[in-house]
């Protein structure tokens, strides 16, 4: 048995289906993470495998008992909110102590579990201070503290990173991935934030519209996603996704064709190319696809180029030092041959397009 | 440049200090007069005395009225205060159909209760409850006239406090009760407390509703005892009358620099409007 499950779960708020015949596992030691956009049911989601929310439909399991219909204080979970939700009339220490007080543990336990917690998150120096007297980041670890105490069966994080800085952001999404391993049970986390969800999570559900579109591993995601909204949800910058046409096994790409034969026979004359940024590479001799160069975006490391091939703008990625080119300039590019994506008209990826011969 | 600057603002001195003085001389005379030797409807300084308060407190009415406005304003704050806490956290955190016209309705009507237009029926009603002459009576009345205002305020109030912090004592195990008194009471105390402040000074100052149910002179409150102080001739007792004005609104404004100290609040928070 998984350790989190949801059969078929639905949860409507009077109009809105927010969570839509929802369906997935979790092992005892995965990061989960939910990732979609705002507004796609990810916090719903999470508050259903808490119990503040009631399903209309379908089945929730938690560590083999099903949970559905239970209270939240019978659920025995943990959970961070996106804003914290500390309590404002209590110090840091009585927040981090309320779990067990609540739960009626001995006074010795409570304080040596507290210097425990707050020990490894190192927060001990701000055990009598109040919330609103401590800065964001330590607010959030206070908070994943006052989880972290309880020992629960799963770990629910929603948007813990949001509210922080870019700086603080990166050094606190490190932490949390070293401190997962302390855990030792599963934890469910919900971002926006594709990157977030691809360093630290071992599995990924990308959600739309309260509906699922995809779950795998990251490498998964990005390497074979489902379908173009996946396919562009994923990388910074996103897949490039470009309107085609299919005939006599070659692409056809506005006015021009691209000479790439594909080991599929059963096509429409509709579909989309993918192609992530890093594997479009700019060459000299005649390439795939002539285009014109838009705007070039040094960022140190990489350097990110833009180009009009026909009506559609392309990115990609480049890593030499020296880009000689600027904007105006006509170029040949290249695609990676086994890193092309092929969508049919509905957006549906269809299997094996990476595997496309080389020519 | 500055000038016509510098003429508005002496014209609007001009236009503030005769409605100043409007406001201010009441609350002098109010200091003033109960330490005059003679005392009078001018404020005059003499030399200062505290006769006019011996006389109060030798009087049995004024003591004794005293008593029973303690009796009438407490009764009302503990009811008032406990059932608008309960109703306000259930139509603050329940939704259910026809809330809010519920909400305006009983707002629209408590205005009408505690008027003078009601007079009658509340009279009638009090006849036929047995309630005449009974502090229970002015108590429940006075009651059932501020509490739909003071659910309002609160629910308002109770609006301003987030539900996570609820949800989160809920995920961290706590039981209804464990969220009331350790999450949500200690949250809310400053709205409570407004609220009790004001049905306080209401039910304290309130005259209408125990002159019209109170028999017996010696259950009247001090808001109608203070007009018992009249000499032989039917001349009125300044001097004891103006002591016993300050000794009367004394505990309201105590109380406001006290909880003020305490909370330092203005009003604020889930009061709009
Ligand atoms: N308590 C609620 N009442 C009504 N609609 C809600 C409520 N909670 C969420 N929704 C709606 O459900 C959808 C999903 O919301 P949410 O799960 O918060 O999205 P996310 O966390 O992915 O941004 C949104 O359209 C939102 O407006
Ligand atoms: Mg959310």
């Amino acid at each position: 048995m998984p350790w989190v499950e949801f059969v078929n779960v639905v949860k409507r708020f009077s109009d809105v289906t927010a969570v839509n015949n929802v369906s997935f596992s979790i092992e005892k030691h995965d990061f989960f993470t939910l990732l979609g956009p705002s507004g796609c049911g990810k916090t719903t989601t999470l508050r259903l495998i808490a119990g503040l929310e009631i399903p209309d439909d379908g089945k929730i399991f938690i560590a083999d008992q099903d949970v559905t219909y239970k209270l939240p204080k019978e659920r025995n979970v943990a959970m961070v909110f996106q804003n914290y939700a500390l309590y404002p009339h209590m110090t840091v220490r009585e927040n981090i102590s309320y779990p067990l007080v609540v739960r009626k543990i001995p006074k010795g336990e409570i304080e040596k579990r507290v210097r425990f917690v707050a020990e490894s998150l190192q927060i001990s120096q701000l055990l009598d201070r109040y919330p609103q007297q401590i800065s964001g980041g330590q607010q959030q670890r206070v908070a994943l503290a006052r989880a972290m105490i309880q020992t629960p069966t799963v770990f629910l994080l929603d948007e813990p990173l949001s509210n922080l800085d870019a700086k603080l952001r990166l050094e606190a999404r490190s932490f949390l991935k070293h401190l997962y391993t302390e855990l030792g049970t599963a934890v469910v986390y919900v971002t926006h934030d594709q990157a977030e969800a691809m360093a630290l999570s071992t599995k990924i559900a990308v959600m739309d519209n309260g509906c699922i579109k995809q779950i795998g591993s990251p490498k998964e995601i990005y390497n074979e996603p489902a379908n173009i909204f996946v396919a562009s949800f994923i990388g910074n910058p996103p897949m490039n996704i470009i309107p085609c046409k299919i005939s006599d096994r070659h692409f056809l790409v506005g006015e021009q064709r691209l000479q790439l034969p594909i080991p599929l026979t059963e096509l429409e004359e509709d579909a989309y190319l993918g192609i992530r940024p890093e594997n479009i590479q700019i060459v000299t001799a005649q390439g795939d696809l002539r285009a014109q160069i838009f705007v070039i975006e040094p960022l140190g490391v990489e350097t990110i180029i833009t180009f009009n091939v026909d009506s559609f703008q392309l990115k990609c990625l480049a890593f030499e030092d020296d880009i000689p080119y600027k904007p105006g300039d006509m170029i040949w590019i290249r695609f990676r041959r086994d890193k092309i994506h092929i969508f049919d008209k509905d957006g549906n990826r269809i299997q094996g397009s990476e595997t496309c011969d080389s020519h | 440049m500055k000038d016509p600057k510098r003429l508005s603002k002496i014209i609007s001195y001009i236009i503030l200090a005769p409605i100043l003085a409007f406001f201010v001389a009441p609350i002098l005379w109010l200091l003033v007069t109960p330490f005059s030797l003679r005392p009078s409807l001018f404020i005059s300084i003499s030399k200062p005395t505290l006769n006019n308060f011996i006389r109060v407190f030798q009087n049995k009415t004024a003591i004794n009225a005293f008593k029973n406005s303690v009796i009438i304003s407490v009764g009302v704050v503990l009811l008032v205060t406990i059932c608008a806490l309960f109703a306000a956290y259930v139509l603050s955190r329940h939704y259910f159909k026809g809330r809010d016209i519920l909400l305006y309705i009983l707002v629209l009507f408590s205005s009408i209760v505690t008027g003078v237009a009601a007079m009658v029926p509340i009279f009638m009603l009090n006849l036929r409850l047995g309630l005449i002459d009974k502090e229970l009576g002015v108590i429940l009345t006075i009651a059932g006239g501020m509490l739909p205002t003071s659910i309002f305020i609160l629910k308002d109030f109770f609006d301003s406090i987030p539900r996570s912090f609820e949800e989160a004592a809920l995920v961290d195990g706590s039981s209804p009760l464990q969220i009331m008194f350790k999450i949500f009471l200690p949250l809310s105390s400053k709205g409570i407390i407004v609220i009790a402040m004001l049905v306080f000074a209401q039910s304290w100052s309130n005259f209408l509703i125990p002159f019209i149910l109170l028999r017996t002179h010696t259950k009247y409150p001090v808001s109608i005892a203070i007009y018992t102080f009249f000499t032989e001739v039917g001349v009125p007792d300044i001097g004891m009358i103006s002591a016993y004005a300050l000794l009367y609104t004394a505990p309201v404004i105590v109380m406001y620099f006290l909880v003020e100290r305490k909370f330092g609040f203005s009003f604020y928070g889930g009061i709009k409007g």
